[in-house]
């Protein structure tokens, strides 16, 4: 799980890594209306026009960090 | 808090600029010189041994991608061109002055080149710079804060302390506590360096947009903060906890939409290899 993430045209959802941004599934951002319906979870590759280019660049990174062999860095937790 | 200071009384009374090293200023001098040849630039890089060596180990680094190998600066020179090499030499140059730094502030500069360097080249970003030049525009952007390390590091730790506290950007701080941010002392010192105006600015404005005087500095200025931004959301901060600020006017700035992110960080991702090359060559 990535985390909570605010779209731009308002929607919210939860951004779950759940493979490498090339195997399929990669990262999901998961919705559920408020009235708790049903859960709607769309790969982030066709959602990329509803994101601030801030968010896609945060979500590759935590998805690079988990999956990728390219070297990134833990994030300090402070 | 000091509300009392700002850039000119700290320049005026606290911060003496360092002169630019002797190869690079005797190359911006010839730069200047509508009478320079190829061969002059060449001659002032190998008078200065320990930068003509850096900067062959940097022309024959991947980042430059040559397919014959480089071995004296005469070669590279007539290879690559005097703007390339000016900009090797830079390079070279505050490879050194930032050695001097923190471990974290060195990689984080280099690892900005390599951002910047891809947010140009995949972003098809429409400015006027080469790829190469881009990286060096990164690799200087927080050229400032070496200056505040030297003389007001007390300061600059604070700074950095209340900027993970109060979860905002250091520059946000470094404004109220010293008086200036480190933009400002990077803009100043790359002016004091004569280095091109177009890099000055955009030093200058990284963190404050409105700086600049025109659109194309405005954006240059953009290219810088979206690549600081790329390296903390990475995990290569300046300094431990570093936060970002908002990228999303300079993104807009540069004409990047969300659909190019994942292109330009898969080039990104692809080149972070290159990091311990440069500091292996530069070392």
């Amino acid at each position: 799980m990535v985390g909570p993430l605010t779209l731009c045209d308002g929607a919210r959802g939860q951004v779950v890594l759940v493979g490498p941004r090339n195997a399929p599934g990669g990262a999901l951002v998961v919705f559920q209306d408020e009235e708790q319906g049903p859960v709607e979870s769309l790969p982030l590759a066709t959602i990329l026009e509803r994101l601030a280019p801030a968010d896609v660049v945060a979500i590759l990174c935590a998805q690079e960090r988990q999956f990728g062999e390219c070297g990134l860095p833990a994030l300090d937790a402070s | 808090m000091n509300t009392s200071r700002d850039i000119e009384f700290l320049l005026e009374e606290i911060i003496t600029l360092p002169s630019l090293p002797g190869a690079l200023a005797r190359i911006v001098q010839l730069l200047n010189d509508p009478e320079s040849s190829l061969s002059d630039v060449g001659k002032a890089i190998t008078q200065d041994p320990a930068v003509a060596l850096k900067t062959l180990r940097l022309a024959n680094s991947a980042a430059y991608g040559l397919r014959e190998h480089v071995t004296s600066v005469e070669h590279a020179v007539a290879l690559l061109g005097i703007k390339v090499i000016h900009n090797l030499v830079l390079t070279a140059t505050v490879f050194d002055t930032l050695s001097r730094s923190a471990g974290l502030l060195y990689q984080h500069s280099i690892v900005a080149g390599l951002a910047a360097r891809a947010v140009l080249r995949t972003g098809r970003v429409a400015l006027a710079l080469q790829p190469d030049e881009a990286f060096v525009y990164g690799l200087l952007h927080d050229i400032g804060k070496i200056i505040l390390e030297d003389y007001l590091s007390d300061d600059l730790m604070e700074a950095e302390t209340l900027s993970r506290d109060r979860k905002v950007p250091a520059y946000q701080v470094e404004r109220e506590i010293i008086g200036a941010d480190h933009a400002e002392v990077g803009g100043r010192l790359a002016m004091n360096w004569r280095l091109p105006e177009s890099i000055a600015s955009a030093i200058l404005a990284h963190h404050d947009l409105s700086r600049c005087e025109n659109e194309d500095s405005r954006r240059l200025a953009a290219l810088l903060n979206v690549a600081d931004a790329i390296c903390i959301e990475a995990g290569f901060p300046s300094y431990e906890g570093a936060v970002a600020g908002d990228t999303s006017q300079s993104w807009a700035l540069l004409g990047v939409e969300s659909a190019k992110i994942p292109a330009i960080m898969d080039d990104f991702f692809a080149s972070i290899p290159e990091v311990e090359e440069l500091i292996e060559a530069m070392s």
